[in-house]
């Protein structure tokens, strides 16, 4: 069991929608330099968990801290330049611009300089995009796309999709990088494929939160695995430990979840 | 003062009859048909053409102006929205798509009749004024109101109960929904396009009844601005609230009116316009205005 | 040479008009297109190309500043007053934040005709400045401007903001920011615009400042391409001066543009810059079905 602090600490959230507790009392820890997981049934809360962390939502109580710091509340432009950085559910990349160009709308830094440098045809301008542009062409390739790059975003299988949104993701060296079910359509191979690509994602300053429903991704790249049903925590721990875990088989069995392969 | 609430009402009917057109249609589309001050126009120019031009008693010229207004409402959605839907656009396409389609019959009117402005004649209606209270109204204006307020109950009803009503009502909450559940969406879209534009067209003819020399090719224009507002007002999407909402803009027309004068009643519905958005986003009854976060 | 030079000038002489005035709805085409290229549909240009007319009419009548400073006046003026209707107005979705800009420019209508100093209902005249070179000029500077601007972070961030406003600001993009800047821009474009306008046409009522000018500014920005930085100059001089190609139409000038605008929605949403690449891949599609069939037929 790592000693490393917590990046992220949720203590306490609660999240209410007039009557519907999506999310109650939940406390979580998440550590640097390792994949954390975040499992439950369909509606547990995970993706409202995601939209807190990601500042769409506030919690109605508790708080989350980052680094120490207080993370809700913020907006979620600030929250992203803080680093934090997710993937959606169902891909949202910008269909419209090439894949590179999706990458490099993530690399913020002197973005000023370089468009107004543009305007002025200065060179440090240029070489500074140029730069930027190699980052974004090297994260393609890490992810194995960089021969689309040019292609229109919209244009690509849904797997190269995928791809691209994480390396755009990555684009903004993200401290905390939430991963919202990156495996949805995926075969076992290509599953196999994404969860060594999510382990090579690992960096002692980093945390990862991966929410999925396929559990042996789960159980493959986990260090911690939290649980969730009904909005509250119902087990934590290593995945051994939860796949052993009666409350959790029973929230599985009880609501006939097929993907439930423990 | 009894007057003033008459002319209030009236008003209050046609600006109700023809943003209840605009809520129809953004109900099930989420889409704001801006062609629609051209129907209004075709609907009105339909009735007094029956009138003047073939002799028909007003009794069979208002449906036909209804008719007429629908099918040309069916038409647009055919032609300039339904194809957009299919491509799965923003909403800027199809907003810009009706503008379009609104100049173009816009256009075709001003061919046919030309710039000028007509009226019913006067015998259409009986002409006998009627003493209520301290209000003197005429028949027509009786009627404005009467069969507005029976349209307004008979569109709920028809929403409620009818499997026609359901079917929209379905359509507007969620389309794919509707689809899976074995509803014809395009034939409920095209029906509501129908209705909406016969409610229209029979604001434009009540409009024509009601003020001289207002028929002509760019009647549409200052109504559309004030259906906008009823609809912002009241909510995109609830009956309730836009006959709330066109009563709302009627009154602050007349209060307008007799406090500043006649010239600024456009500036009156869009400063309740600016008002109310800018507090209240999704209007007074309604949902949507605001932005997710 | 002599001969050619003669040709141009009888060209310009008797198409002044029309020339001046394709420039000058380039540049108002321009206001509208920077709100589009960030996701906002905005009518509210004739309401800021009245506040630089205005501007340019009272300091031409009552004061010396030369025309230069009366541009940057009205420009800057008509930019700080569309910050200052964003900010409300970014609170709002799409339709009825269009609608809000109608409203607007009914508004500022309704304010200059009642405001003695411009004049009222009545108008007022302004000694002439503008030629057509400035407005060239002016023009060319604007679109290359822009187009720098288009390929550069700022112009991707904004395309962004428009194609996936949550992902955008899911990546550390301040949208509100942006937007507010898109106002403020086209509010300057605009303004620019209407000094310009003031000081070719010698005179300006408040009828010009209306919600059909706003329209016509949205036709030329589609027609022409809504996307890229030369599809709002090349729409706006293409529909201005169309009415002289189809002198025979000219009645019909106002069914013509909502057709082309019909046409342009329904088969060609890019708009006429993407013309050149449709044609193409239609032909590359037509030779392909062509020489399949030759295979076939034997």
């Amino acid at each position: 069991m790592s000693q490393t602090p917590a990046l992220v600490e949720l203590h306490t959230i609660s999240r209410f929608f007039g009557g519907i507790r999506a999310l109650d009392g939940v406390s979580m820890n998440v550590r640097a330099g390792t994949i954390h997981g975040l499992i439950g049934p369909n509606g547990a809360g995970k993706t409202t968990l995601i939209n807190l962390l990601t500042g769409f939502y506030r919690p109605t109580s508790g708080h989350v801290l980052l680094d120490g710091q207080r993370l809700d509340g913020s907006r979620p432009h600030r929250i992203a330049r803080r680093g934090v950085a997710r993937t959606f559910q169902n891909v949202r990349l910008f269909s419209g611009l090439p894949a590179i160009d999706n990458v490099l709308v993530a690399r913020r830094r002197g973005t000023l300089h370089r468009s107004f440098g543009r305007l002025l045809f200065l060179p440090g301008a240029a070489r500074a995009e140029r730069a930027e542009r190699a980052v974004a062409s090297q994260l393609l390739t890490q992810l194995g796309v960089d021969a689309l790059s040019r292609r229109p975003a919209g244009n690509l299988s849904y797997g190269d999709q995928r791809r691209v949104e994480l390396a755009r993701a990555l684009a903004t060296q993200p401290r905390l990088l939430l991963l919202d079910e990156p495996a949805a359509g995926m075969n076992r191979e290509e599953t196999d494929r994404l969860g060594n690509v999510v382990r090579g994602l690992i960096r002692p300053d980093r945390a990862i939160l991966l929410i999925e429903h396929d559990l042996p991704l789960i159980m493959a790249v986990c260090d911690q695995v939290t649980v969730l049903n009904f909005g509250r925590v119902i087990a934590e721990g290593p995945p051994a430990a939860i796949a052993r875990d009666p409350a959790v088989i029973e929230a599985y069995l009880g609501t006939e979840d097929d993907d439930a392969q423990l | 003062m009894l007057q003033q609430i008459f002319n209030t009402l009236i008003n209050a009917s046609i600006y109700a009859l023809f943003a209840m057109g605009y809520a129809l249609v953004f109900g099930v589309l989420d889409i704001l048909n801006l062609a629609h001050g051209a129907i209004f126009m075709l609907g009105a120019f339909t009735a007094v053409q029956a009138v003047l031009g073939w002799h028909w008693p007003l009794i069979l010229a208002i449906p036909l102006g209804m008719l007429v207004g629908g099918a040309v409402g069916v038409v647009l959605d055919l032609v300039a929205v339904a194809p957009l839907q299919a491509r799965g656009s923003d909403f800027l396409t199809p907003l810009i798509s009706t503008i379009a389609a609104g100049i173009v019959f816009e256009n075709i009117s001003l061919g046919l009749f030309g710039p000028d402005a007509y009226s019913f004649p006067s015998g259409v209606f009986p002409q006998t004024p009627i003493t209520i209270g301290s209000a003197v109204v005429q028949p027509v204006d009786l009627f404005v109101i009467a069969l507005t307020v029976l349209l307004m109950i008979g569109l709920t009803v028809l929403l409620r109960y009818s499997t026609l009503g359901k079917a929209i009502r379905a359509v507007a909450a969620n389309r794919l929904a509707a689809q899976l559940l074995g509803i014809n969406v395009a034939r409920t879209v095209a029906i509501t396009f129908f209705l909406a534009s016969a409610l229209g067209a029979l604001a434009g003819i009540f409009y024509g009844l009601e003020l001289q020399d207002s028929i002509s090719f760019n009647m549409g224009g200052s109504v559309q601005l004030r259906g906008l507002a009823v609809i912002v007002v009241g909510g995109m999407d609830s009956i309730p609230g836009v006959m709330l909402g066109a009563l709302a803009l009627a009154t602050s027309e007349t209060i307008g009116i007799t406090e500043i004068g006649s010239s600024y009643t456009d500036a009156i519905a869009f400063g309740l316009l600016f008002l109310i958005l800018i507090v209240r986003p999704s209007g007074i009854l309604g949902r949507g205005g605001s932005r997710a976060v | 040479m002599g001969g050619l030079g003669d040709a141009i000038n009888t060209w310009y002489a008797s198409n002044n008009n029309l020339i001046n005035d394709s420039g000058l709805n380039a540049i108002l085409a321009l206001s509208v297109y920077v709100m589009l290229a960030c996701g906002l549909l905005s009518l509210a240009s004739p309401a800021y190309m009245a506040i630089g007319a205005y501007i340019a009419a009272l300091l031409s009548n009552n004061t010396g500043v030369p025309f230069p400073a009366q541009m940057a006046a009205g420009a800057l003026l008509a930019g700080g007053v569309a910050f200052v209707l964003g900010l409300p107005l970014l609170r709002l979705r799409g339709v009825y934040l269009a609608i809000c800009t109608v409203g607007f420019v009914a508004i500022v209508q309704i304010f200059f005709n009642t405001w003695t100093p411009g004049g009222g209902g009545n108008g007022i005249s302004i000694p002439a400045a503008t030629t057509t070179w400035q407005i060239y000029l002016i023009l060319v500077f604007l679109c290359f401007l822009l187009w720098r601007l288009e390929g550069s972070a700022l112009g991707r961030s904004l395309s962004a903001i428009r194609l996936d406003e949550e992902a955008a600001r899911s990546l550390g993009i301040d949208t509100i920011a942006f937007k507010l800047g898109a106002f403020a821009l086209s509010g300057v474009l605009a303004g620019l615009m209407g000094v310009l306008y003031a000081r070719l046409h010698y005179y300006i009522d408040p009828n010009t400042f209306g919600f059909d000018t706003g329209l016509a500014a949205l036709t030329y920005v589609v027609v022409g391409g809504s996307l890229t930085t030369i599809g709002s100059p090349l729409g706006a001089i293409l529909i201005t001066a169309l009415p002289e190609w189809l002198r025979g139409l000219n009645d019909y000038r106002t069914v013509v543009n909502g057709l082309i605008l019909l046409g342009v929605i329904l088969f060609l949403p890019g708009g006429l810059v993407e013309l050149p690449r449709r044609l193409q891949s239609l032909a590359r599609e037509g030779v392909r079905r062509l020489g399949l069939a030759r295979k076939d037929g034997g």
